[in-house]
């Protein structure tokens, strides 16, 4: 059995988690569907107070001969799910920042020729080469 | 891009460098490549160096694309592939930036493709006269993935991990704008070309030790690069057998 003291912490604990959430999510720094398994987690910890004797018996029947185990069992599966999300959008993000940036340089590279063609009119005119690039340069020089 | 068509030369080709801090060797490389290769295109793909290395290389007459942020050997290497696509070259070379390959070597493997031997022509260090150290733990990783793709492709392959090649125009499309590794291409990639339909061809050549700089395998990345290979190897494998690969045409 809990004392009263830590299960009010616990309480307020998860009502904190709640409340940063829900401003996070408000304020748009923290997107809906990350904040899905926070929100979970706190309401967790906010009613656990409640729900800590009805874990107690669970524990004992599935065998743990100590219940907070279980609730740090409970508490470990669900850092993992929460962690094992960002990874996936890590790389997710990852393909499109490479994807954006590849676009990003070759658009870039583009710009800068036309500017420098604008400036020399000469050089924008399609000549008998397959390029009006001034990489051909690479070869006149 | 479209590339116009004006005039058709026999091939346009190009010549890929990607580069992350080379000021110091693109002067040396630059050139010599170029006195290598007359009548290539050269881009240089600057993946997002913090020295001088797209001046430099602009200074020396390349065409400069630079990543705003630094992607990696694959993902420069990839740009350098788009570009290519983009621009409609029909051929492509891509060599280190960091005076590794002999340029000796571009035409041997250039001429290879050209001649329709091969779609992709692999520059093999082991072939051709040894001039090059490696940490012991990549070599012994090296070895084993030459000898699992020679095995399963059923071609000899001796040199997975080098990154001189040349390459057509349906192998820089499959490579442009997917199925391309963003770090580092190699024994996965031979596999998944293999898979794809495309026939691989080593060809041999001389690499050198590095003028000067930090090589990106070194201190404790080679029991990362072994680790991380033998698992694109296998996740190439397993796509291969859960799912059809992308075959060839197909992009």
């Amino acid at each position: 059995m809990m004392a009263p003291l830590p299960r009010f912490l616990v309480f307020l604990l998860g009502v904190a988690v709640l409340l940063v959430v829900i401003n996070l999510v408000r304020r748009r720094t923290l997107q809906e569907r990350y904040a899905i398994l926070w929100l979970l987690a706190g309401v967790v910890l906010t009613l656990s107070p409640v729900f800590i004797p009805l874990l107690d018996h669970l524990a004992f029947s599935m065998g743990f001969e100590y219940p907070p185990a279980l609730l740090l069992l409970l508490a470990v599966v669900g850092l993992l799910l929460i962690t094992f999300q960002l990874s996936l959008t890590l790389s997710r993000s990852e393909e499109r920042i490479k994807l954006l940036t590849q676009e990003l340089a070759i658009l870039r590279q583009q710009m800068e020729l036309l500017k420098l063609s604008a400036r020399q009119p000469s050089a924008a005119k399609p000549t008998e080469r397959t390029h009006d690039e001034p990489d051909t340069d690479f070869n006149n020089t | 891009m479209t590339a116009s068509f004006f005039f058709m030369p026999s091939l346009h080709r190009l010549l890929i460098l990607p580069a992350y801090n080379e000021a110091t060797n693109l002067p040396r490389v630059l050139p010599e490549a170029r006195a290598a290769a007359p009548g290539y295109d050269v881009v240089v793909i600057n993946d997002g160096s913090r020295d001088a290395t797209a001046e430099v290389a602009r200074s020396l007459g390349a065409a400069v694309v630079t990543l705003p942020v630094n992607l990696g050997y694959g993902g420069a290497v990839q740009t350098g592939f788009r570009y290519a696509v983009e621009h409609g070259y029909e051929l492509a070379v891509v060599m280190d930036a960091d005076g590794q390959h002999d340029p000796a070597g571009i035409h041997l493997l250039a001429d290879t493709v050209a001649r329709g031997e091969t779609d992709v022509a692999i520059g093999s260090r082991f072939r051709g006269r040894m001039a090059y150290h490696q940490p012991w733990v990549k070599r012994m990783g090296m070895k084993l993935f030459a000898w699992t793709v020679s095995r399963l492709t059923g071609r000899e392959v001796t040199d997975p991990t080098s990154g001189f090649q040349a390459l057509n125009q349906d192998v820089l499309r499959f490579f442009a704008y997917d199925n391309y590794p963003v770090d580092y291409p190699d024994a996965d990639t031979l596999l998944l070309l293999h898979y794809a339909g495309f026939r691989v061809t080593e060809v041999p050549v001389t690499m050198r030790e590095r003028l000067s700089g930090v090589s990106m395998h070194s201190g404790w990345k080679p029991f990362y690069y072994v680790l991380k290979m033998w698992l694109a190897i296998s996740m190439v494998l397993l796509r291969e057998k859960t799912h059809l690969s992308p075959r060839r045409g197909a992009s």
